[in-house]
């Protein structure tokens, strides 16, 4: 059987229409995609703000197969897509989208059209042509050049994945237009900068990667090693570890508890060498299809969730060998998740308390100075503590705010306080808050972090003041509870 | 905010003062101020010129705001219409209620002023009070004819955590007003202190009874400063909560939710005590208590008192009620961070890395940077220092501000604005045990442990030996630590 990928893409490369090989039919493989999102109110979880409307592009890569970046499908209602210039819409959704990567799949009907092909992986000065479409549909083409090839931030994500920077004539307005090389798909366009008129592009070899993941379902994100590590730059550090002196070597600080690599890794811990490559002081090593990049792109870009790695480490002055497989990435394992697609939170309304779990998207709705802004324990939690939950599917769940009624008089200048326990029982995450409230059918006592005596709300009254609260603010259901895990790295459709 | 109806007493409207009779109580003050510069402790930042009001009180002083006069490095007094100026120094200062009193060593100074009389009763509100001073630079006494308009507890930015009675009027205070008597007749009422950023026609007045605390607090020839109860409560108008505290019908009060360490009331009220009544008044299910027929927040009986003086409260704990005494006074509490003035910030230095100890004026030298992990995380230590118990077994907070560039601390500064947990294996309680555990050496280097981070600094002994001079000389460093001795605890 050993022989068959080979036949595979043997008749692969004979039946499927060759690629764009001209730029002038380029463009057959492009789809305009509009999108109307809707997100939730981070802050009031029941709430939808009102839908926007986006466009973009993505490519056809396969029949009824396209690509796009995710954050212009994030939140999607409704995805539609048409050929460019051309007034009718085809309803399109979304197979798997993932944050993490930038990276969606949408199904589609596309007769007519011819699929793209993968480019090679190319070299920081390889030539690459862009297509984007006026108004009227007219196409417009632009010559670029790959100026920079490094794992980089997301625009719209606080992750970092390997990343092409492209200089480039053309001025492009929406996200997903499309990057060729030699005729073949090399990348989508993620960000475009006009001053510097450098565009971030998505790269093909990171596209490719999601695409073959989703179709080997389940598909299971991209792989994360664990543990947080800082370069190894000082000379005295490295002296006082005993390090030899061949500027090799990252020091290992944290392990996420619960992780297949903190059974393995210690804080402190030189690493040597990743995977068979050796990494340097700042964190580098040598990609074979890329060049020097940091170790990020060689867990995450290189090997899937489960794989076995090796790795060599510097530990009380020798060189010792560990291995460890990988884990899948999951925002759901974190004490504070990213929840980076906005999903609507869990909460629990009672007697007008706002019960929910502390997320990112929490916090940062308080805009740019957030650090600033945001309640500075809850800030504190998140930028220290938020991969280091003290075991599995704790979360921090506070009492957001209160919707003033009588029942909960006396209570309503207390906001972003952490909850400890309720019904005098302890919890770890809202899981806990509705298994109390389903055995107990209310919840009538809160203990804070802070306050050293409950909040306590009347069980006699609890009801018909639920209920008046629903009705005077307009609340249509007083608790939300996620079927799922309540965020994971994948959305489907 | 703590709702007050104020303490005033309605009587006959009093004659107002003549306006020669004035300008012989006015003074103008010129004042060099000279703040720290918390990144580079061992220097002050450059002296800038202002200048302030104030006015005679009886026994040759001069009363005006404790922010006109802090960091002062040279005071000159003017009387109204007089040519010259006379150096004059603090006496006393209380930065917590912004009042300062100063004294002029030349006494010809007074010869031919009449001292304010400071007033026993408070205006009410929409009386009228007259605002004297000399507002943006001028030189001669303006005086600005204002309302009343609100009585009430607000905070005192000159500190930035103290909160005393204010009372609001509708005249203008700017800058140079500050230190300026308000007028009720022919007598003080209160003092013009601060205005509120984008109000109009709304300036803060300090109100007689801070004036009085502040005055009666200097006799004994020391300011003290208002003692603090340190107890956050909530009051008790939930039915259900009164039900779970077992309060008996008919009974009011507020339930205490937090007891600060550092609080006269630590060791005495707990959490989830009721306090019932305060020296024998009952306090209100919102926590106000009647007084000189005012509801006013039972706050403002403590706010009389001074730090040596007891207060009773009746408070209901478990199912009882029990009387509790509490000695008033005010301990040193670091963990605050008020603001400080007239005092250097202590500093080390060692390997060109300078370590000061967390302060208000160093979180504002920070200013936009704080918006960044490390430095959130000192603002989050401000302000949750006591409530997450972050302060045992410390006295300071001790941060690495800043790095005097040099080859042996070239890479460090991925660790700037953290805090200092240990050095050479010894944790470090306050900045004076940074020069002891460097003698520790360990094994040829200096390790330098910060919070919450496992990643350590660390700079090789001997060449860290060789370049502190140099550092010290290249920057114009005068002595590589500058540290306080312990203040000795009243």
């Amino acid at each position: 059987m050993k022989f068959l990928p080979f036949i595979l893409i043997m008749i692969l490369s004979v039946t499927m229409p060759t690629v764009a090989q001209t730029t002038n039919n380029l463009h057959q493989c492009i789809v305009e995609v509009l999108v109307t999102a809707q997100t939730f109110d981070s802050h009031v979880p029941w709430k939808k703000n009102r839908p926007e409307t986006h466009a973009g592009y993505g490519v056809v890569i396969a029949d009824g197969r396209l690509v796009t970046t995710e954050d212009l499908v994030r939140n999607a209602v409704l995805v539609e897509i048409r050929r460019p210039g051309d007034a009718n819409k085809i309803k399109a959704t979304v197979v798997v989208a993932d944050p993490r990567v930038n990276a969606a799949l949408l199904a589609a009907p596309t007769p007519g059209y011819t699929p793209a092909e993968w480019a090679a992986p190319v070299k920081t000065g390889a030539k690459i042509q862009l297509a984007q479409f006026d108004d009227a549909g007219q196409r417009q083409n632009g010559e670029g050049r790959i100026t920079g090839i490094e794992v980089a931030s997301l625009p719209n994500a606080p992750h970092s994945i390997l990343t092409f920077q492209a200089l480039t004539d053309l001025k492009l307005d929406r996200v997903g237009a499309p990057a060729f090389h030699e005729g073949k798909l090399v990348g989508l366009v993620m960000q475009y900068d006009e001053s510097s008129q450098t565009s971030r592009v998505l790269p093909a070899a990171v596209l490719k990667r999601f695409v073959d993941d989703v179709s080997n379902p389940p598909y299971r994100g991209i792989a994360v090693a664990g543990f947080t590590w800082v370069p190894l730059i000082e000379p005295a550090k490295r002296q006082y570890l005993g390090l030899p002196d061949d500027d090799r070597g990252v020091m290992a600080l944290r392990t996420i508890p619960g992780s297949n690599i903190s059974k393995v890794l210690q804080s402190g811990d030189v690493i040597l060498t990743w995977d068979g490559c050796p990494v340097d002081s700042q964190g580098y090593y040598d990609d074979p299809e890329f060049g020097r990049l940091i170790l990020i792109h060689q867990i995450a870009g290189r090997r899937h969730p489960g794989d076995d790695i090796t790795l060599t480490v510097w530990r009380n002055r020798k060189q010792e060998e560990i291995k460890f497989k990988l884990d899948a990435y999951d925002d759901s394992r974190s004490l504070v998740p990213l929840n980076i697609e906005g999903l609507q939170a869990e909460y629990l309304l009672e007697g007008g308390l706002l019960i929910r779990e502390l997320s990112a998207d929490y916090l940062l709705a308080a805009g740019a100075q957030w650090m600033i802004r945001s309640n500075p324990r809850l800030v504190n939690i998140y930028l220290t503590r938020s991969q280091t939950p003290a075991k599995t599917g704790d979360r921090v769940v506070i009492l957001s705010a209160i919707l003033p009624d009588p029942i909960n008089v006396g209570y309503k200048m207390i906001r972003d306080e952490v909850i400890t326990a309720v019904n005098g029982k302890p919890i770890s995450n809202m899981k806990d808050v509705f298994a109390i409230r389903d055995s107990d059918g209310l919840l009538t006592k809160l203990s804070t972090q802070t306050l050293g005596m409950d909040l306590v709300l009347d069980k006699d009254t609890l009801p018909e003041a639920n209920r008046r609260i629903s009705e005077l603010y307009r609340i249509q259901k007083l608790q939300h509870r996620n079927p799922l895990p309540p965020v994971g790295p994948v959305r489907r459709n | 905010m703590l709702a007050i109806v104020a303490g005033a007493v309605a009587g006959t409207k009093p004659a107002l003062a003549g306006v020669g009779q004035l300008r012989q109580s006015t003074v103008k003050i010129y004042v060099t101020v000279q703040q720290e510069d918390f990144l580079q402790p061992w220097q002050a930042r450059p002296p800038l010129n202002g200048n302030g009001s104030g006015f005679i009180i009886k026994g040759k002083r001069i009363m005006t705001n404790a922010h006109v006069v802090s960091d002062a490095r040279f005071i000159e007094v003017q009387r109204d219409g007089d040519t010259k100026k006379y150096p004059a120094t603090v006496a006393f200062i209380g930065h917590d209620c912004d009042i300062a009193v100063l004294t002029v060593k030349d006494e010809s100074f007074f010869a031919g002023s009449r001292p304010m009389t400071i007033g026993s009763t408070m205006p009410s509100l929409n009386d009228s009070v007259l605002v004297l001073g000399y507002p943006m630079g001028g030189d001669r006494l303006s005086l600005t004819k204002g309302v009343v308009s609100r009585i009430d507890y607000s905070l005192y930015s000159h500190s930035t955590v103290d909160g005393h009675l204010i009372m609001q009027v509708d005249a203008a205070i700017n800058p140079g007003n500050s230190g300026g008597p308000v007028l009720y007749g022919d007598k003080v009422v209160a003092i013009a202190f601060q205005g509120i950023m984008g109000a109009q026609n709304l300036g803060y007045t300090i109100p007689l009874p801070v004036i009085e605390h502040f005055l009666k607090d200097i006799e004994d020839g020391n300011y003290d400063g208002y003692p603090e109860l340190g107890v956050t409560h909530l009051e008790t108008s939930n039915p259900a909560l009164r039900a779970d505290l077992g309060m008996p019908p008919g009974s009011s009060g507020v339930v205490v939710g937090y007891v600060d360490p550092f609080g006269a009331a630590a060791g005495f009220l707990k959490p989830r005590d009721v306090l019932l009544a305060i020296d024998g008044h009952p306090i209100a299910n919102d926590g106000s208590v009647g007084l000189e027929g005012n509801n006013v927040e039972y706050a403002e009986l403590i706010e009389r008192k001074q730090c040596t003086e007891k207060i009773i409260f009746t408070i209901w704990r478990d199912k009882k009620t029990e009387a509790v005494i509490i000695p008033l006074k005010r301990r040193p509490d670091p963990f605050i961070f008020r603001q400080t003035y007239d005092r250097k910030p202590e500093y080390v230095i060692s390997g060109g890395l300078v370590f000061t100890p967390l302060s208000r004026g160093y979180l504002a030298t920070l200013g936009n940077d704080l918006n960044t992990p490390a430095a959130q995380r000192l603002l989050y230590t401000s302000r949750y220092a006591k409530l997450d118990n972050l302060h045992k077994g410390k006295t300071q907070f001790v941060v690495l501000a800043s790095r005097l560039p040099h080859p042996v601390n070239t890479y460090c500064d991925s660790h700037l604005n953290q805090i200092l947990a240990s050095v050479n294996g010894k944790s470090v309680k306050t900045i004076g045990d940074i020069p002891e555990a460097l003698n520790a050496v360990q094994g040829g280097f200096h390790i330098f442990r910060f919070e919450g981070n496992d990643n350590p600094l660390i700079l090789d002994a001997r060449m860290v030996g060789q370049a502190d001079g140099e550092i010290l000389k290249q920057y114009n460093v005068p002595a590589a630590t500058f540290i306080q001795k312990q203040e000795p605890t009243k």
